[in-house]
């Protein structure tokens, strides 16, 4: 026992630093979650919360918000994905050509990222908001349409939540689809075209499979940041309005801890999200054999 | 089949810089012609501009009788090996070979009866449903070679197939490729540096130095009668001798001092040449009035080659090949005697060579 002490003293001493970070802001939280959603901890019970078992995940389900929250959220996942796959993927293929002024382009294409989400949401619902907003000018002046009740409409509020988060999303992938782009060969695309590929089908057939292995945990984060991105939905909608109707399950536990101080219950709602994306995770990367050493090339 | 045909060929890259100037090439049709030449003798230019990767600044380029100058590759009816493979590592041997067919959406069984077929012929059989990763730099090369065969081309590139291959995985691929084209008949133009290669494989060969055109003929041809210094120098190894500002007369002609006979001298105008002389055609000989001093003997195995330099006032370097059990070592000066019908004459400025 000395020995074994003695022996791995120093690496034990060298690791305890993050050992004690990741217990106090991820293993306690996590457990500390768990206990909670089994209490009926809520702001009449702040000082005694009593243990109610199952009750509350009993509760989320009865409950018929869950399967609309829920499909919205994975609506709102997959079109957001969607868009910053399909756009990062676009844009950098366009930088990766020998385009003049590719550094300029590259540096504004990048900067929606570099921005604070906080002001990102707010100047974007500035720009929404139906009588002065820059985009109803644009589209009642410069193409004499309808002004559309971005805010006010259920599908639009969440429509502009969706743009808002796109614009700030699509860099990410586009920075990792430039770097994969940069590491195929050149020879590979000249084979093709000798070997009678056109542009479409070089795209097709070497540039998206060569990508695969780059964008499969990129897509599998991508997916888990847009499943839990709180700020956008909750600053854009102002808190899932109008009428609660604009909610993704994040947001929706956000109000019912928040504003509602249903502590135990959103604690339960947390875990099956936790539940929820775990799963998802678990199918994507065994179906897109990521978890596999060397299958995806 | 078919031949190809440069006309007038002309390539200037940005900044003005030219690689090819006026150049014409006829390559037979079903010949197997090889270019050879230093790194940036414009020879892999050539080829791409064959296969279509570059374009022309000037000049035309057919394919059989089709003016294909401005043609794109995949309507070219060529196929290409490269130097690093290119195989497509997302996709297993078969399909790297079924893909130019996949692309011209041939019927699914004549892709599989293809494919097979250039499989069995390159004895590839068992790696068809292995990944590039998994293969080892041969079958690499064998896989991609099935991907120029399948094709059934009119032409067929190599780009310096061999180049990161290992010695004897290379003279095994050597021999078969030139099999492979005995069989098949087609076309095929082949960029090597390796004048080996260019020996040993090529009907003719081609050699290139500075975008321009050196000497086109059959191996030994060019090896017996290099058409000026550069090329005499280039072909062969250890390469050949050269003896600057050789005086000679009517009698013969005067090496660092020592008079040498020349039988069929009187065919060479009196003057100043630079002589050249193969390895092979010295040998040691200790009455020789020539003598040399030794710097290095290099035993092969089958024969050594001993290095040294002239007595005399020049001091020229000497490479003789000799057999492997010379009586030579380091610091020894030692006789030498050579085959002066053997001897190359070039003009000492143009660097042409000299009829005798």
């Amino acid at each position: 026992m000395t020995t074994w002490i003695s022996r791995y003293r120093v690496p034990y001493a060298l690791l305890l630093p993050t050992g004690l970070v990741i217990g106090l802001v991820i293993l306690y939280p996590f457990f500390y979650n768990l206990w909670l959603s089994m209490t009926n901890m809520s702001l009449y019970h702040i000082n005694d919360p009593a243990f109610v078992g199952l009750r509350n995940y009993g509760e989320i389900f009865k409950e018929s918000e869950l399967y609309s929250v829920l499909g919205k959220t994975i609506i709102w996942t997959v079109v957001n994905v969607f868009f910053h796959v399909a756009l990062g993927i676009a844009l950098a293929v366009l930088l990766n050509e020998g385009i003049r002024g590719k550094g300029i382009f590259r540096a504004l294409l990048i900067l929606p990222w570099a921005m604070p989400q906080y002001i990102v949401a707010l100047t974007w619902r500035g720009m929404f908001s139906y009588e002065y907003g820059s985009i109803n000018l644009m589209l009642t002046r410069w193409f004499g349409l309808e002004a559309v009740p971005w805010l006010s409409d259920a599908f639009w509020a969440f429509a502009a939540a969706t743009i808002t988060n796109i614009w700030l999303g699509f860099p990410f992938m586009m920075v990792i689809a430039l770097g994969g782009l940069q590491s195929i060969p050149k020879e590979l695309y000249e084979a093709a075209e000798i070997d009678g590929a056109g542009a479409w089908q070089r795209f097709w057939r070497i540039t998206l499979p060569m990508l695969k292995p780059i964008m499969v945990p990129a897509v599998s984060l991508g997916a888990i940041w847009t499943f839990n991105n709180l700020n956008v939905i909750w600053l854009v909608t102002r808190g899932g309005q109008p009428a609660d109707s604009s909610h993704i399950l994040v947001t929706y536990v956000y109000k019912a801890a928040f504003t509602y101080y249903r502590y135990g219950y959103a604690a339960a709602f947390s875990v099956v999200i936790f539940l929820i994306l775990f799963g998802f995770i678990i199918w994507y990367l065994n179906r897109t054999g990521a978890l596999q050493d060397g299958v995806a090339r | 089949m078919a031949e190809v045909r440069l006309e007038k060929v002309e390539k200037i890259y940005a900044q003005d810089k030219r690689v090819l100037h006026n150049l014409d090439l006829q390559v037979r049709d079903g010949e197997f012609l090889v270019l050879v030449g230093p790194s940036g003798c414009g020879k892999s230019t050539i080829l791409r501009i064959i296969a279509g990767l570059e374009d022309v600044t000037d000049g035309r380029l057919l394919i059989g009788d089709r003016d294909v100058t401005s043609v794109p590759p995949r309507e070219r009816d060529i196929a290409m090996v490269f130097q690093n493979y290119a195989l497509y590592p997302h996709l297993t041997a078969f399909e790297n070979m079924a893909f130019g067919l996949r692309i011209r959406k041939r019927p699914k069984p004549e892709i599989e009866s293809k494919v097979r077929e250039a499989a069995s012929l390159l004895s590839i059989e068992p790696l068809l449903e292995k990944y590039p990763k998994a293969l080892s730099g041969g079958e690499r090369q064998r896989v991609a070679l099935g991907r120029a065969i399948v094709r059934d081309p009119q032409v067929f590139l190599f780009d310096e197939p061999l180049s990161n291959l290992d010695a004897k995985l290379r003279s095994e691929m050597r021999a078969e490729i030139t099999g492979l084209h005995r069989r098949l008949g087609v076309t095929t133009v082949y960029v090597t540096h390796d004048q080996v290669e260019a020996m040993t494989m090529g009907q003719r060969i081609v050699v290139l130095n500075g975008g321009v055109i050196q000497q086109i003929g059959p191996p030994l041809e060019v090896y017996n009668r290099p058409a000026n210094r550069f090329v005499a120098g280039f072909i062969g190894n250890p390469g050949m001798n050269f003896f600057e500002q050789v005086r000679v007369g009517e009698r013969g002609m005067d090496l660092g001092g020592v008079p040498v006979e020349l039988p069929g001298s009187s065919s060479i105008p009196a003057g100043e040449f630079t002589l050249g002389l193969r390895p092979e055609s010295l040998s040691l000989d200790p009455e020789s009035p020539l003598r040399m001093r030794v710097d290095l003997v290099e035993p092969t195995g089958g024969e050594a080659f001993v290095y040294g330099q002239l007595e005399s006032e020049n001091g020229h370097r000497v490479i003789m090949k000799a057999p492997s059990d010379v009586q030579a070592a380091v610091g020894d000066v030692v006789g030498f005697r050579f085959d002066p019908g053997k001897a190359h004459f070039f003009d000492a400025v143009s660097g042409d060579r000299i009829e005798r």
